[in-house]
């Protein structure tokens, strides 16, 4: 839903004095939210993506091979499928690129691959940057997708359960 | 309580979808919790199992054969101090790792091969040490032959340089072999020859030495 300053002003000349002191405050408060709205163009947001559902939060990562080579083989990997859920109500029918990102990690790099059934794009990341996951026109307040997930880390460095908390941002175009 | 004028509600409406604008700056992120590898150890020394093999995805398995070296000292040759090579009927002559033809059974090698993984970066390698009577070799009468009248040679097929679990001579009691890398296949072959340098009674003298490889 596109939400203006236009809004603000028909709903100030559609109501009588008192009304108009009594939510006085409350117009300046959504002319600066329409100001922030109205930022959102060119800029980058986080995505709400709350009802996300990680099918399995605690992977238990593997030894990427069960044995290891001649030289050292230190990788392990893991695997979970997400639904993803982004809510995208706020740039409804405009256009952007939705990213993954995942902040660089204490244990030191970690690879994610993933897969899709189709609405978002598949690709991979490695922590500390971010992957186009979707572009275009945003038609629908909800982009839900199902990925599987595969993870792969230094097996050295993980000690101890590893927190990884992806998230998504939009560029808005 | 009173009903909400038109005038208000929409403002209330409004608010609500601009402070929906807002609230991706808030934006929770999915979470995935990922926990270290296990701990796993797997020696092999003469003839092992794995299911498949390590590069089609195979894993390690147990094998509960106890392979045998021997060697038959002829009379006229007892204790004349030329080494006797040990024959073994160990079969196994390819690597787990890769399926590669690393020992030759046919020149009398036992593998020995192993390794073990440990997540996390905390010190520590596997030790792999074997232990052997201090009593010796028996036989049927009592007699003993010391095991330190056994040695072996390490190579490997297409190896060269120092291996990985080098040549030795049991000592009698438990002694260190090799220190395994974490996390680093470690593979040799090992050819075992017996001393004869003693003159002994007749017979047949046998003794268990037993391979252990200690993980932290």
């Amino acid at each position: 839903m596109k939400f203006t300053p236009g809004l603000v002003c028909e709903l100030a000349a559609n109501s009588d004095g008192r009304r108009t002191r009594r939510s006085g405050s409350i117009y300046l408060v959504l002319t600066f939210i329409a100001m922030m709205s109205q930022a959102a163009v060119g800029a980058t947001f986080a995505v709400d993506d709350s009802t996300s559902y990680v099918h399995d939060a605690n992977t238990s990562m593997k030894w990427k091979s069960v044995a290891p080579s001649r030289q050292a083989g230190n990788q392990v990997e893991g695997a979970t499928v997400v639904t993803v859920r982004l809510n995208l109500i706020p740039w409804l029918n405009k256009s952007g690129k939705i990213y993954m990102a995942l902040a660089e990690q204490s244990i030191g790099p970690v690879k994610a691959t993933w897969t899709t059934q189709g609405r978002l794009l598949p690709g991979q990341l490695s922590s500390g940057t971010r992957t186009l996951v979707f572009a275009g026109p945003i038609r629908s307040p909800l982009l839900e997708d199902t990925i599987v997930l595969k993870l792969e880390a230094d097996g050295q460095r993980l000690a101890a359960a590893q927190r990884l908390q992806f998230r998504f941002e939009i560029d808005v175009d | 309580m009173g009903r909400l004028s038109p005038e208000f509600q929409q403002v209330i409406r409004a608010a609500f979808v601009a402070a929906c604008s807002l609230l991706p700056c808030l934006a929770p992120a999915y979470t995935v919790n990922i926990n270290p590898g296990a701990r796993v150890v797997y020696l092999a020394v003469g003839n092992g199992s794995f299911t498949g093999t390590l590069s089609a995805g195979g894993t390690p398995a147990n094998n509960a054969t106890l392979n045998t070296v021997s060697a038959t000292v002829p009379a006229i040759a007892i204790g004349d101090a030329t080494a006797q090579t040990m024959q073994t009927n160990s079969t196994q002559a390819a690597s787990f790792y890769d399926g590669f033809i690393f020992c030759s059974p046919a020149a009398q090698q036992v593998y020995v091969g192993g390794f073990f993984r440990r997540p996390g970066n905390a010190a520590g390698s596997a030790t792999l040490s074997v232990s052997t009577p201090v009593g010796g070799l028996v036989n049927a009468g009592g007699d003993t032959i010391p095991f330190s009248q056994i040695s072996w040679a390490s190579s490997g097929i297409g190896d060269a340089g120092i291996q990985v679990v080098p040549p030795g001579t049991f000592s009698g009691g438990t002694q260190t072999l090799a220190i395994f890398t974490r996390n680093t296949w470690n593979e040799s072959c090992h050819t075992f020859s017996y001393a004869n340098s003693s003159i002994v009674a007749a017979g047949t003298y046998t003794g268990l030495a037993t391979y252990t490889l200690t993980a932290p």
